[in-house]
Protein backbone atom coordinates (compact mmCIF):
# COMPACT_ATOMS: atom_id res chain seq x y z
CA UNK A 1 0.00 0.00 0.00
CA UNK A 2 2.72 2.25 0.70
CA UNK A 3 4.74 1.38 -2.37
CA UNK A 4 1.27 2.46 -4.33
CA UNK A 5 1.04 5.85 -2.52
CA UNK A 6 4.93 6.54 -3.24
CA UNK A 7 4.31 5.56 -6.93
CA UNK A 8 1.58 7.90 -7.09
CA UNK A 9 3.29 10.58 -5.54
CA UNK A 10 6.72 10.55 -7.98
CA UNK A 11 3.67 10.22 -10.75
CA UNK A 12 2.17 13.66 -9.65
CA UNK A 13 5.17 15.24 -9.03
CA UNK A 14 6.27 14.20 -12.57
CA UNK A 15 3.12 15.50 -13.97
CA UNK A 16 3.49 18.64 -12.52
CA UNK A 17 7.13 19.23 -13.45
CA UNK A 18 5.82 18.61 -16.93
CA UNK A 19 3.19 20.88 -16.87
CA UNK A 20 5.85 23.77 -15.13
CA UNK A 21 8.34 22.95 -18.17
CA UNK A 22 5.39 23.31 -20.56
CA UNK A 23 4.37 26.74 -19.45
CA UNK A 24 7.93 27.34 -19.88
CA UNK A 25 8.34 26.46 -23.60
CA UNK A 26 4.33 28.17 -24.36
CA UNK A 27 6.32 31.55 -23.07
CA UNK A 28 9.26 30.49 -24.91
CA UNK A 29 7.49 29.91 -28.06
CA UNK A 30 4.78 32.95 -27.34
CA UNK A 31 8.18 34.76 -27.78
CA UNK A 32 9.68 33.46 -31.00
CA UNK A 33 7.00 32.87 -32.72
CA UNK A 34 7.70 29.17 -32.92
CA UNK A 35 3.81 27.65 -32.18
CA UNK A 36 2.99 24.64 -34.65
CA UNK A 37 0.10 26.16 -35.89
CA UNK A 38 1.86 29.43 -36.92
CA UNK A 39 2.83 29.47 -40.62
CA UNK A 40 6.86 29.08 -40.94
CA UNK A 41 7.35 32.52 -43.30
CA UNK A 42 4.73 35.49 -42.80
CA UNK A 43 3.46 36.63 -46.43
CA UNK A 44 3.04 40.23 -45.94
CA UNK A 45 0.97 41.57 -48.98
CA UNK A 46 1.72 45.73 -49.26
CA UNK A 47 -1.49 47.42 -51.79
CA UNK A 48 -0.37 49.93 -54.51
CA UNK A 49 2.95 48.62 -55.42
CA UNK A 50 4.23 48.72 -58.78
CA UNK A 51 6.16 45.67 -58.50
CA UNK A 52 9.16 43.94 -56.67
CA UNK A 53 11.39 46.98 -57.43
CA UNK A 54 9.57 49.32 -56.01
CA UNK A 55 9.03 47.43 -52.85
CA UNK A 56 12.59 46.76 -52.43
CA UNK A 57 13.38 50.39 -52.73
CA UNK A 58 10.99 51.32 -50.68
CA UNK A 59 9.88 48.80 -48.12
CA UNK A 60 13.24 45.93 -47.90
CA UNK A 61 14.59 47.58 -44.21
CA UNK A 62 11.17 47.51 -42.98
CA UNK A 63 10.76 43.91 -43.97
CA UNK A 64 13.95 42.96 -42.24
CA UNK A 65 13.43 44.90 -39.47
CA UNK A 66 10.00 42.90 -38.74
CA UNK A 67 11.43 39.90 -39.19
CA UNK A 68 13.99 40.92 -36.53
CA UNK A 69 11.15 42.38 -34.44
CA UNK A 70 8.82 38.56 -34.63
CA UNK A 71 12.11 36.40 -35.07
CA UNK A 72 10.10 34.80 -38.16
CA UNK A 73 10.85 35.14 -41.72
CA UNK A 74 8.43 37.75 -43.73
CA UNK A 75 8.31 37.46 -47.28
CA UNK A 76 7.02 40.44 -49.22
CA UNK A 77 4.45 40.77 -52.14
CA UNK A 78 3.41 44.03 -54.33
CA UNK A 79 0.38 44.14 -55.14
CA UNK A 80 -0.71 46.40 -57.55
CA UNK A 81 -4.06 47.74 -57.13
CA UNK A 82 -6.85 47.56 -54.09
CA UNK A 83 -8.82 44.46 -56.03
CA UNK A 84 -5.99 42.06 -55.84
CA UNK A 85 -5.22 42.84 -52.71
CA UNK A 86 -8.65 42.33 -51.14
CA UNK A 87 -8.95 39.30 -53.43
CA UNK A 88 -5.48 37.68 -51.99
CA UNK A 89 -6.61 37.97 -48.48
CA UNK A 90 -9.68 36.67 -49.19
CA UNK A 91 -8.53 33.62 -50.95
CA UNK A 92 -5.14 33.20 -48.19
CA UNK A 93 -2.77 33.93 -50.39
CA UNK A 94 -1.15 36.33 -48.14
CA UNK A 95 -1.31 36.81 -44.05
CA UNK A 96 -0.48 40.14 -43.37
CA UNK A 97 -1.45 43.27 -45.82
CA UNK A 98 -0.18 47.14 -45.55
CA UNK A 99 -3.08 48.48 -47.04
CA UNK A 100 -5.61 51.50 -46.77
CA UNK A 101 -8.58 52.32 -44.82
CA UNK A 102 -10.76 51.39 -48.31
CA UNK A 103 -9.11 48.16 -48.42
CA UNK A 104 -9.67 47.33 -44.83
CA UNK A 105 -13.07 47.88 -45.30
CA UNK A 106 -13.89 45.45 -48.24
CA UNK A 107 -12.07 42.72 -46.95
CA UNK A 108 -13.79 43.14 -43.63
CA UNK A 109 -16.94 43.11 -45.46
CA UNK A 110 -15.97 40.25 -47.25
CA UNK A 111 -14.71 37.98 -43.90
CA UNK A 112 -15.75 39.80 -40.39
CA UNK A 113 -12.76 37.65 -38.85
CA UNK A 114 -10.19 39.90 -41.02
CA UNK A 115 -8.26 41.44 -38.09
CA UNK A 116 -6.60 45.20 -38.21
CA UNK A 117 -3.18 44.55 -36.24
CA UNK A 118 -1.51 47.89 -36.12
CA UNK A 119 -2.58 51.48 -37.03
CA UNK A 120 0.22 53.88 -39.47
CA UNK A 121 -0.36 57.24 -37.77
CA UNK A 122 -0.56 60.50 -40.65
CA UNK A 123 -0.71 63.70 -39.63
CA UNK A 124 -1.73 66.29 -42.17
CA UNK A 125 -3.44 62.72 -43.85
CA UNK A 126 -6.45 64.48 -44.31
CA UNK A 127 -8.86 65.47 -47.71
CA UNK A 128 -8.30 68.71 -49.09
CA UNK A 129 -9.72 70.18 -52.01
CA UNK A 130 -8.24 73.50 -53.86
CA UNK A 131 -8.98 75.45 -56.91
CA UNK A 132 -6.91 77.90 -59.11
CA UNK A 133 -6.36 81.03 -57.92
CA UNK A 134 -8.27 83.34 -60.43
CA UNK A 135 -11.01 80.78 -60.35
CA UNK A 136 -13.50 82.24 -58.24
CA UNK A 137 -13.75 79.23 -56.27
CA UNK A 138 -12.59 80.27 -53.00
CA UNK A 139 -15.37 77.79 -50.64
CA UNK A 140 -16.89 74.93 -51.23
CA UNK A 141 -20.03 76.90 -51.70
CA UNK A 142 -19.00 78.22 -54.63
CA UNK A 143 -18.45 74.45 -56.27
CA UNK A 144 -22.05 73.75 -57.96
CA UNK A 145 -20.97 72.67 -62.05
CA UNK A 146 -17.39 72.77 -60.69
CA UNK A 147 -15.16 70.52 -62.32
CA UNK A 148 -12.49 68.48 -60.26
CA UNK A 149 -9.90 65.66 -60.92
CA UNK A 150 -10.17 62.76 -57.95
CA UNK A 151 -7.62 59.89 -58.12
CA UNK A 152 -9.67 56.08 -58.92
CA UNK A 153 -12.99 54.96 -57.31
CA UNK A 154 -11.80 53.32 -53.68
CA UNK A 155 -9.56 56.16 -53.03
CA UNK A 156 -10.07 57.07 -49.29
CA UNK A 157 -8.32 60.92 -49.61
CA UNK A 158 -8.90 61.61 -53.36
CA UNK A 159 -12.54 60.46 -53.90
CA UNK A 160 -14.47 59.06 -51.47
CA UNK A 161 -13.83 61.30 -48.50
CA UNK A 162 -14.18 64.35 -51.18
CA UNK A 163 -17.47 63.41 -52.34
CA UNK A 164 -18.61 62.90 -48.96
CA UNK A 165 -17.71 66.50 -48.89
CA UNK A 166 -19.88 67.36 -51.26
CA UNK A 167 -22.45 65.09 -49.94
CA UNK A 168 -22.46 67.23 -46.18
CA UNK A 169 -22.61 70.45 -48.64
CA UNK A 170 -26.00 69.73 -49.72
CA UNK A 171 -24.61 68.81 -52.94
CA UNK A 172 -25.98 66.03 -55.57
CA UNK A 173 -22.63 64.83 -56.29
CA UNK A 174 -24.21 62.90 -59.74
CA UNK A 175 -25.58 66.29 -60.97
CA UNK A 176 -24.05 69.30 -59.33
CA UNK A 177 -20.46 68.39 -59.32
CA UNK A 178 -18.71 67.38 -62.77
CA UNK A 179 -16.39 64.47 -61.46
CA UNK A 180 -13.35 63.40 -62.74
CA UNK A 181 -11.74 59.88 -61.93
CA UNK A 182 -7.63 60.40 -63.40
CA UNK A 183 -5.92 58.37 -61.13
CA UNK A 184 -2.15 59.67 -61.07
CA UNK A 185 -3.14 61.94 -63.68
CA UNK A 186 -5.16 64.08 -62.04
CA UNK A 187 -2.54 66.67 -60.86
CA UNK A 188 -1.57 67.33 -64.59
CA UNK A 189 -5.27 67.36 -65.48
CA UNK A 190 -5.56 70.54 -62.65
CA UNK A 191 -2.24 71.69 -63.45
CA UNK A 192 -2.92 72.19 -67.00
CA UNK A 193 -6.54 74.11 -66.32
CA UNK A 194 -8.53 71.16 -67.61
CA UNK A 195 -10.42 70.97 -64.08
CA UNK A 196 -11.67 74.09 -61.58
CA UNK A 197 -10.40 71.87 -58.96
CA UNK A 198 -8.23 69.16 -57.41
CA UNK A 199 -8.58 66.68 -54.31
CA UNK A 200 -5.51 65.60 -52.48
CA UNK A 201 -4.19 65.47 -49.04
CA UNK A 202 -2.72 68.25 -46.79
CA UNK A 203 0.41 66.81 -47.22
CA UNK A 204 0.38 66.37 -50.91
CA UNK A 205 -0.84 69.71 -50.83
CA UNK A 206 2.20 70.87 -49.27
CA UNK A 207 4.64 69.33 -51.63
CA UNK A 208 2.40 70.67 -54.69
CA UNK A 209 2.75 74.67 -53.18
CA UNK A 210 6.32 73.82 -52.84
CA UNK A 211 6.86 72.57 -56.10
CA UNK A 212 4.41 75.04 -58.00
CA UNK A 213 4.30 78.18 -55.60
CA UNK A 214 1.34 79.57 -53.67
CA UNK A 215 -1.30 79.55 -56.61
CA UNK A 216 -4.16 77.95 -55.47
CA UNK A 217 -7.18 78.41 -53.38
CA UNK A 218 -7.87 76.05 -50.19
CA UNK A 219 -11.69 75.59 -51.15
CA UNK A 220 -12.23 73.09 -48.17
CA UNK A 221 -10.12 70.39 -45.82
CA UNK A 222 -12.48 67.58 -44.45
CA UNK A 223 -11.67 65.49 -40.95
CA UNK A 224 -8.37 63.39 -40.44
CA UNK A 225 -8.83 60.43 -42.67
CA UNK A 226 -9.04 56.75 -41.07
CA UNK A 227 -5.46 55.37 -40.82
CA UNK A 228 -3.37 53.19 -43.05
CA UNK A 229 -3.11 49.70 -41.35
CA UNK A 230 -1.61 46.47 -41.01
CA UNK A 231 -4.55 43.74 -41.11
CA UNK A 232 -4.15 40.16 -40.62
CA UNK A 233 -6.16 37.40 -42.27
CA UNK A 234 -8.84 35.76 -41.36
CA UNK A 235 -7.14 32.55 -41.55
CA UNK A 236 -4.25 33.48 -38.98
CA UNK A 237 -4.12 31.63 -35.71
CA UNK A 238 -5.69 33.82 -32.59
CA UNK A 239 -2.48 33.73 -30.91
CA UNK A 240 -0.46 34.72 -33.87
CA UNK A 241 -2.63 37.57 -34.72
CA UNK A 242 -2.36 38.72 -30.81
CA UNK A 243 1.76 38.26 -31.03
CA UNK A 244 1.61 39.99 -33.98
CA UNK A 245 -0.20 43.32 -32.17
CA UNK A 246 1.93 43.30 -29.38
CA UNK A 247 5.08 43.08 -31.67
CA UNK A 248 4.26 45.55 -34.02
CA UNK A 249 3.39 48.13 -31.28
CA UNK A 250 6.07 47.69 -29.31
CA UNK A 251 8.91 47.67 -31.68
CA UNK A 252 6.79 50.52 -33.55
CA UNK A 253 9.49 52.96 -33.59
CA UNK A 254 12.24 50.88 -35.07
CA UNK A 255 9.88 49.79 -37.66
CA UNK A 256 9.00 53.29 -38.76
CA UNK A 257 12.50 54.11 -38.42
CA UNK A 258 12.86 51.63 -41.31
CA UNK A 259 10.21 53.00 -43.46
CA UNK A 260 11.19 56.53 -43.51
CA UNK A 261 15.03 55.13 -44.15
CA UNK A 262 14.51 54.72 -47.95
CA UNK A 263 13.82 58.26 -48.24
CA UNK A 264 10.77 56.94 -50.42
CA UNK A 265 8.27 57.46 -47.55
CA UNK A 266 8.71 60.79 -45.56
CA UNK A 267 5.01 61.15 -45.87
CA UNK A 268 5.23 58.56 -42.65
CA UNK A 269 8.30 60.74 -41.13
CA UNK A 270 6.15 61.62 -37.99
CA UNK A 271 3.48 58.97 -37.70
CA UNK A 272 3.64 55.80 -34.80
CA UNK A 273 2.27 52.58 -34.93
CA UNK A 274 -0.85 52.55 -32.87
CA UNK A 275 -3.55 50.00 -31.83
CA UNK A 276 -6.58 49.67 -34.41
CA UNK A 277 -9.94 49.65 -33.61
CA UNK A 278 -12.32 48.23 -36.41
CA UNK A 279 -14.72 51.01 -35.41
CA UNK A 280 -11.98 53.41 -36.06
CA UNK A 281 -13.20 52.98 -39.96
CA UNK A 282 -17.17 53.11 -39.53
CA UNK A 283 -17.10 56.82 -40.99
CA UNK A 284 -15.43 55.31 -44.57
CA UNK A 285 -18.44 52.26 -44.19
CA UNK A 286 -20.77 55.27 -43.59
CA UNK A 287 -19.55 57.46 -46.57
CA UNK A 288 -19.62 54.36 -49.05
CA UNK A 289 -23.08 54.00 -48.27
CA UNK A 290 -23.87 56.93 -48.78
CA UNK A 291 -21.77 57.31 -51.88
CA UNK A 292 -23.74 54.51 -52.92
CA UNK A 293 -20.58 52.43 -53.51
CA UNK A 294 -20.36 48.74 -52.77
CA UNK A 295 -17.48 47.51 -50.73
CA UNK A 296 -19.11 43.89 -50.20
CA UNK B 1 -22.31 45.27 -63.76
CA UNK B 2 -19.38 43.52 -66.25
CA UNK B 3 -17.62 45.25 -68.20
CA UNK B 4 -17.99 44.04 -71.58
CA UNK B 5 -14.52 43.98 -73.77
CA UNK B 6 -13.73 41.35 -76.47
CA UNK B 7 -10.69 39.62 -77.41
CA UNK B 8 -9.16 41.05 -80.63
CA UNK B 9 -8.30 37.74 -82.13
CA UNK B 10 -12.06 37.54 -83.28
CA UNK B 11 -11.27 40.25 -85.59
CA UNK B 12 -7.56 39.17 -86.45
CA UNK B 13 -7.81 39.44 -90.03
CA UNK B 14 -7.84 43.44 -89.77
CA UNK B 15 -4.99 45.55 -89.26
CA UNK B 16 -4.75 45.98 -85.33
CA UNK B 17 -5.54 49.90 -85.24
CA UNK B 18 -8.72 49.38 -87.62
CA UNK B 19 -9.59 46.17 -85.29
CA UNK B 20 -9.67 48.66 -82.27
CA UNK B 21 -11.32 51.29 -84.22
CA UNK B 22 -13.99 48.68 -85.09
CA UNK B 23 -14.22 47.36 -81.84
CA UNK B 24 -14.51 50.99 -80.34
CA UNK B 25 -17.13 51.76 -82.77
CA UNK B 26 -18.85 48.56 -81.67
CA UNK B 27 -19.46 50.12 -78.00
CA UNK B 28 -17.24 47.82 -76.21
CA UNK B 29 -15.55 49.22 -73.08
CA UNK B 30 -12.45 46.84 -73.27
CA UNK B 31 -10.56 45.12 -74.90
CA UNK B 32 -8.14 41.49 -74.30
CA UNK B 33 -5.02 42.09 -76.54
CA UNK B 34 -3.95 39.05 -78.06
CA UNK B 35 -0.35 38.92 -78.72
CA UNK B 36 -0.59 37.30 -82.11
CA UNK B 37 -2.82 40.46 -83.18
CA UNK B 38 0.27 42.35 -81.75
CA UNK B 39 3.27 40.32 -83.45
CA UNK B 40 1.29 40.89 -86.82
CA UNK B 41 0.72 44.54 -86.11
CA UNK B 42 4.93 45.05 -86.15
CA UNK B 43 3.53 47.85 -83.91
CA UNK B 44 5.77 49.10 -80.11
CA UNK B 45 4.89 48.74 -76.75
CA UNK B 46 4.32 52.40 -76.83
CA UNK B 47 2.45 52.55 -80.19
CA UNK B 48 0.32 49.83 -79.00
CA UNK B 49 -0.10 51.68 -75.76
CA UNK B 50 -0.79 54.94 -77.97
CA UNK B 51 -3.80 53.71 -79.65
CA UNK B 52 -5.25 51.80 -76.64
CA UNK B 53 -5.28 55.41 -74.77
CA UNK B 54 -6.91 57.32 -78.42
CA UNK B 55 -9.96 54.61 -77.74
CA UNK B 56 -9.87 55.19 -73.89
CA UNK B 57 -9.86 51.84 -73.40
CA UNK B 58 -9.66 49.58 -70.67
CA UNK B 59 -7.14 46.47 -71.75
CA UNK B 60 -5.38 43.37 -70.56
CA UNK B 61 -3.44 41.15 -72.98
CA UNK B 62 -3.71 37.19 -74.14
CA UNK B 63 -0.53 35.57 -74.29
CA UNK B 64 0.38 33.80 -77.97
CA UNK B 65 -0.54 30.21 -77.33
CA UNK B 66 0.54 28.95 -81.58
CA UNK B 67 3.55 26.49 -80.68
CA UNK B 68 3.71 27.43 -76.77
CA UNK B 69 3.76 24.72 -74.37
CA UNK B 70 5.01 25.18 -71.13
CA UNK B 71 4.75 21.82 -69.86
CA UNK B 72 6.59 20.38 -73.24
CA UNK B 73 8.69 17.75 -72.45
CA UNK B 74 11.60 18.81 -75.20
CA UNK B 75 13.36 20.89 -72.95
CA UNK B 76 14.20 23.72 -75.70
CA UNK B 77 10.26 24.58 -76.51
CA UNK B 78 9.59 24.36 -72.97
CA UNK B 79 12.79 27.07 -72.11
CA UNK B 80 11.85 29.60 -75.07
CA UNK B 81 7.64 29.21 -73.75
CA UNK B 82 9.19 30.50 -70.29
CA UNK B 83 10.87 33.11 -72.47
CA UNK B 84 8.24 34.41 -74.41
CA UNK B 85 5.86 34.31 -71.52
CA UNK B 86 8.73 36.71 -69.51
CA UNK B 87 9.04 38.67 -72.58
CA UNK B 88 4.73 39.11 -72.48
CA UNK B 89 4.86 40.47 -68.96
CA UNK B 90 7.37 43.04 -69.81
CA UNK B 91 5.17 43.89 -72.85
CA UNK B 92 2.20 44.04 -70.28
CA UNK B 93 3.99 46.60 -67.91
CA UNK B 94 5.03 48.64 -70.62
CA UNK B 95 1.83 49.08 -72.08
CA UNK B 96 0.44 49.63 -68.61
CA UNK B 97 -1.92 46.26 -68.95
CA UNK B 98 -2.55 45.19 -65.22
CA UNK B 99 -3.30 41.48 -66.44
CA UNK B 100 -1.93 38.68 -68.35
CA UNK B 101 -3.96 35.48 -69.47
CA UNK B 102 -2.03 32.28 -69.98
CA UNK B 103 -2.71 28.73 -71.16
CA UNK B 104 -0.90 26.02 -68.85
CA UNK B 105 0.89 23.53 -70.43
CA UNK B 106 -0.29 20.39 -71.85
CA UNK B 107 1.12 17.04 -72.56
CA UNK B 108 3.99 16.75 -75.56
CA UNK B 109 2.06 13.34 -77.00
CA UNK B 110 -1.00 12.05 -75.94
CA UNK B 111 1.78 8.90 -74.43
CA UNK B 112 2.65 11.35 -71.99
CA UNK B 113 0.67 10.99 -68.01
CA UNK B 114 -0.73 13.86 -66.27
CA UNK B 115 1.16 13.40 -63.27
CA UNK B 116 4.33 13.11 -64.27
CA UNK B 117 4.14 16.59 -65.83
CA UNK B 118 1.90 18.35 -62.81
CA UNK B 119 5.37 19.01 -60.55
CA UNK B 120 7.11 20.87 -64.02
CA UNK B 121 3.84 22.72 -64.22
CA UNK B 122 3.16 23.85 -60.87
CA UNK B 123 7.55 24.74 -60.64
CA UNK B 124 7.13 26.46 -63.95
CA UNK B 125 4.41 29.03 -63.26
CA UNK B 126 6.29 29.82 -59.59
CA UNK B 127 9.05 31.00 -61.51
CA UNK B 128 6.78 32.94 -63.83
CA UNK B 129 5.17 33.98 -60.88
CA UNK B 130 8.00 35.76 -59.64
CA UNK B 131 8.70 37.68 -63.08
CA UNK B 132 4.93 38.77 -62.76
CA UNK B 133 5.91 40.00 -59.45
CA UNK B 134 8.78 42.28 -61.13
CA UNK B 135 6.70 43.61 -63.32
CA UNK B 136 3.66 44.19 -61.20
CA UNK B 137 1.44 41.93 -63.59
CA UNK B 138 -1.51 39.62 -62.73
CA UNK B 139 -1.78 36.24 -64.41
CA UNK B 140 -5.00 35.00 -65.43
CA UNK B 141 -4.50 30.98 -66.45
CA UNK B 142 -6.74 29.55 -68.18
CA UNK B 143 -9.27 26.37 -67.86
CA UNK B 144 -8.68 24.65 -70.94
CA UNK B 145 -11.70 22.68 -73.08
CA UNK B 146 -11.99 19.20 -73.07
CA UNK B 147 -9.73 17.85 -76.07
CA UNK B 148 -6.63 15.39 -76.56
CA UNK B 149 -3.57 16.55 -74.41
CA UNK B 150 -4.82 19.22 -72.13
CA UNK B 151 -4.58 17.82 -68.72
CA UNK B 152 -6.07 21.53 -66.86
CA UNK B 153 -9.94 20.98 -67.66
CA UNK B 154 -11.46 20.33 -64.46
CA UNK B 155 -12.52 22.68 -61.40
CA UNK B 156 -10.25 20.69 -59.40
CA UNK B 157 -7.58 21.25 -62.00
CA UNK B 158 -7.55 24.78 -62.25
CA UNK B 159 -7.77 25.04 -58.42
CA UNK B 160 -5.30 22.59 -57.72
CA UNK B 161 -2.57 24.49 -59.90
CA UNK B 162 -3.30 27.89 -58.85
CA UNK B 163 -3.39 27.18 -55.03
CA UNK B 164 0.00 24.73 -55.56
CA UNK B 165 1.43 27.90 -57.10
CA UNK B 166 0.65 30.25 -54.18
CA UNK B 167 0.68 33.34 -55.01
CA UNK B 168 -1.46 36.50 -54.69
CA UNK B 169 -0.50 37.55 -58.62
CA UNK B 170 -1.94 33.78 -59.47
CA UNK B 171 -5.73 33.82 -60.44
CA UNK B 172 -7.86 32.19 -62.93
CA UNK B 173 -9.10 33.33 -66.78
CA UNK B 174 -12.44 31.27 -66.22
CA UNK B 175 -13.28 30.61 -69.99
CA UNK B 176 -17.28 29.66 -69.92
CA UNK B 177 -17.12 27.67 -73.19
CA UNK B 178 -14.28 25.14 -72.07
CA UNK B 179 -16.24 24.79 -68.90
CA UNK B 180 -18.90 23.28 -71.21
CA UNK B 181 -16.86 21.00 -72.78
CA UNK B 182 -16.37 19.60 -69.01
CA UNK B 183 -19.49 19.62 -67.50
CA UNK B 184 -22.27 21.56 -66.33
CA UNK B 185 -20.97 25.43 -66.41
CA UNK B 186 -22.85 26.84 -63.14
CA UNK B 187 -21.91 23.58 -61.09
CA UNK B 188 -18.40 24.40 -62.68
CA UNK B 189 -18.15 27.75 -61.13
CA UNK B 190 -19.89 26.66 -57.66
CA UNK B 191 -16.30 24.59 -57.53
CA UNK B 192 -14.66 27.33 -57.52
CA UNK B 193 -12.05 28.40 -54.92
CA UNK B 194 -9.38 30.39 -55.77
CA UNK B 195 -9.24 34.31 -57.01
CA UNK B 196 -11.45 34.75 -60.35
CA UNK B 197 -9.40 37.32 -62.43
CA UNK B 198 -10.64 37.09 -65.50
CA UNK B 199 -13.85 35.57 -68.24
CA UNK B 200 -13.91 35.12 -71.23
CA UNK B 201 -17.36 34.45 -72.78
CA UNK B 202 -18.50 32.70 -76.09
CA UNK B 203 -21.44 29.96 -76.85
CA UNK B 204 -20.44 26.37 -77.36
CA UNK B 205 -21.90 22.60 -77.89
CA UNK B 206 -20.44 19.83 -76.55
CA UNK B 207 -18.44 19.34 -79.66
CA UNK B 208 -17.50 22.95 -80.45
CA UNK B 209 -16.33 25.71 -79.02
CA UNK B 210 -16.33 29.78 -79.32
CA UNK B 211 -19.74 30.04 -81.59
CA UNK B 212 -21.63 33.27 -82.19
CA UNK B 213 -23.78 33.93 -79.87
CA UNK B 214 -26.83 33.05 -81.64
CA UNK B 215 -25.87 29.72 -82.74
CA UNK B 216 -28.79 27.14 -82.96
CA UNK B 217 -27.81 23.96 -80.67
CA UNK B 218 -29.96 21.61 -78.25
CA UNK B 219 -26.86 21.87 -75.83
CA UNK B 220 -25.85 25.36 -75.80
CA UNK B 221 -24.74 26.92 -72.91
CA UNK B 222 -27.46 28.96 -70.63
CA UNK B 223 -26.21 32.40 -70.00
CA UNK B 224 -28.83 33.62 -68.05
CA UNK B 225 -28.90 31.22 -65.64
CA UNK B 226 -24.73 31.27 -66.21
CA UNK B 227 -24.09 34.82 -65.57
CA UNK B 228 -26.24 35.01 -62.55
CA UNK B 229 -24.63 32.66 -60.94
CA UNK B 230 -21.13 34.02 -61.41
CA UNK B 231 -22.34 37.45 -60.37
CA UNK B 232 -22.34 35.97 -56.68
CA UNK B 233 -17.84 35.95 -56.97
CA UNK B 234 -16.95 37.93 -59.80
CA UNK B 235 -17.45 41.86 -61.08
CA UNK B 236 -15.69 42.97 -63.54
CA UNK B 237 -13.77 42.21 -66.83
CA UNK B 238 -16.03 39.98 -69.69
CA UNK B 239 -13.74 38.97 -72.62
CA UNK B 240 -15.82 37.74 -76.01
CA UNK B 241 -14.16 35.45 -77.93
CA UNK B 242 -17.04 34.32 -80.56
CA UNK B 243 -15.83 33.97 -83.67
CA UNK B 244 -16.95 32.66 -87.06
CA UNK B 245 -14.74 32.98 -89.97
CA UNK B 246 -17.50 34.06 -92.21
CA UNK B 247 -18.59 37.09 -91.57
CA UNK B 248 -16.56 38.36 -87.97
CA UNK B 249 -17.32 41.81 -87.80
CA UNK B 250 -21.13 40.84 -87.74
CA UNK B 251 -20.82 37.94 -85.49
CA UNK B 252 -19.02 40.94 -82.75
CA UNK B 253 -21.79 43.16 -83.54
CA UNK B 254 -24.15 40.41 -82.41
CA UNK B 255 -22.11 39.47 -79.43
CA UNK B 256 -22.22 43.09 -78.36
CA UNK B 257 -25.40 43.29 -78.24
CA UNK B 258 -26.32 39.91 -76.68
CA UNK B 259 -23.47 40.55 -73.81
CA UNK B 260 -24.80 44.15 -73.29
CA UNK B 261 -28.71 42.68 -73.02
CA UNK B 262 -27.54 40.48 -70.27
CA UNK B 263 -25.63 42.65 -68.50
CA UNK B 264 -28.50 45.19 -68.37
CA UNK B 265 -31.56 42.58 -68.18
CA UNK B 266 -29.59 40.04 -66.08
CA UNK B 267 -26.82 41.29 -63.60
CA UNK B 268 -27.81 45.26 -63.51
Amino acid sequence: MKKLAWLTLVSMIAVLLAACGNDENTEAEADTGGNEDWPETLRFGAADIEGMEQLHTEFEPFRAELEDALDMEVEFFALSNRTTAVTAMEYDQVDLLFAGGAEYVMMDSADENTEPIAALTRPGYLPVIISHEDSGIESIEDMEGASIALSDIGSTSAYIMPMKMFNDAGYDVENDIEAYTLGDTMYEAFLTGETDTLALTALNYEDLVEEEGDIFNVVAEGPALPNDLIVASPHLPEDLVEFLEEKMIENGDVLIDAIVSTGENDKFSESEFINAEDSDYDGLRDAYELLGLDFE
Amino acid sequence: MYKIATSTDVIRHLPFEEALKFIHDTGFEGVEIWMGHVHQSGLSAPEIKGLLDTFQFDYQVHADVRDVNLTSINPGIRKESIRQTKETLEFCRDIGAELLTLHPGRMSSSKDKPEDLWPVQIETFKEIAGHAEKTGVKIGIENMEKRPKEFINTAADICRLIKAVDHPLIGLTLDLAHCHSVEDVEEYIRKIDVPVFNVHISQANHEKMHLPFNSSSRDLIDFEAVLHTLSSTYFGMIVNESYDGKDPEAVLKEAFHAMDHLNREIIK
